[in-house]
């Protein structure tokens, strides 16, 4: 048998094959409602990653100033009461404090 | 009256500056936010997109499923669309290789079996083998073979194939259409001829043996 005969032969019956171009029924609404859902799913993805994102910065945050905190306290502070942690804290109620103060 | 070949040709340049003047005012509207604008886009290329889809696969669910994914890739890859080529050709270059990932995702359901060659098919096969001058006849039995070689092959083989051989595209066409290199095609093309080859070959032992 004559391979590249035979393979020649169905090439150009193949060629001869018209390309089907038929679309069906209102395809392209179809398409716009698939866009649109896309859209919408990725908005919500990618809130979803930014919430995410926040979240695990916020805890890395909050544990790398726990760990400093405890790091920072020198013996002498804790004795004394007035480590890192309960300075800030004081920083932050000053104006609290003052408040009550003029009661 | 009578148009000469002249004032045709600058009519139909002139008619063509015109749509994709339109063409270039949609895509900028989609850009900018304008959902809406891309649904002309899609109305105007989608027949093209479906008779690329249709080269590959079969079943006409998966036609569609393919041609909504490529103008979904189209619509997301939009602000890579700088406008050096018209855009059915960009929009040709993301559909062959949707095509070809369609392709290589299915390549396991590849039909390996040649015991459903049907009467007629046999029927050209033999009268090839005995004499290829004279199987012009049964166009029909031909182009069934040919679709059935062509899901047997490798999507490499298949795509190479289909552009190269069937819709006669050249080497560099092919080339911007796969992102392949031209020498890669040309491996590829001679790859996927002797595989083919091959397949003819273990049909008819097949067959004889």
């Amino acid at each position: 048998m004559n391979a590249r005969e035979i393979e020649k032969k169905l090439i150009e019956a193949a060629r001869r094959i018209p390309a089907d171009e038929r679309v069906p029924y209102r395809f392209e609404r179809r398409v716009m409602a698939r866009i649109q859902e896309a859209g919408r799913n990725e908005a919500g993805t990618a809130w979803a990653v930014l919430w995410w994102r926040t979240a695990v910065s916020s805890l890395a945050l909050s544990l790398l100033l726990a760990f400093f905190s405890l790091a920072t306290r020198s013996p002498a502070q804790s004795s004394s009461g007035t480590s890192l942690a309960e300075q800030f804290e004081s920083t932050m109620y000053a104006a609290i404090d003052d408040w009550n103060g003029s009661w | 009256m009578a148009f000469s070949p002249f004032c045709r040709s600058s009519w139909m340049r002139r008619e063509s500056a015109s749509v994709d003047r339109e063409e270039a005012e949609l895509i900028k509207a989609v850009r900018a936010g304008d959902t809406a604008a891309f649904e002309p886009l899609v109305r105007k290329h989608q027949a093209r997109i479906f008779g690329i889809a249709r080269r590959y696969a079969r079943r006409e669910s998966e036609v569609e499923d393919i041609v909504q994914e490529v103008f979904l890739k189209a619509y997301r890859k939009l602000h890579t669309y700088h406008g050096e080529a018209p855009f059915e050709h960009w929009l040709s270059r993301i559909a062959v290789r949707t095509c070809y990932d369609y392709l290589r995702a299915h390549q396991r359901n590849r039909e390996y079996c040649f015991a459903e060659l049907s009467e007629r098919e046999e029927d050209w096969l033999n009268r090839a083998t005995a004499d290829p001058g004279s199987a012009r006849e049964d166009e029909e039995a031909a182009k069934a073979l040919v679709q059935k070689l062509l899901n047997m092959l490798p999507p490499q083989a298949r795509m190479v194939v289909t552009l190269l051989d069937i819709e006669r595209r050249s080497v560099k066409e092919i080339s911007e259409l796969t992102g392949w290199s031209p020498s890669l095609v040309k491996v590829r093309a001679f790859r996927a001829r002797a595989a083919m080859r091959r397949l003819l070959k273990r049909i008819s032992c097949d067959k004889y043996l």
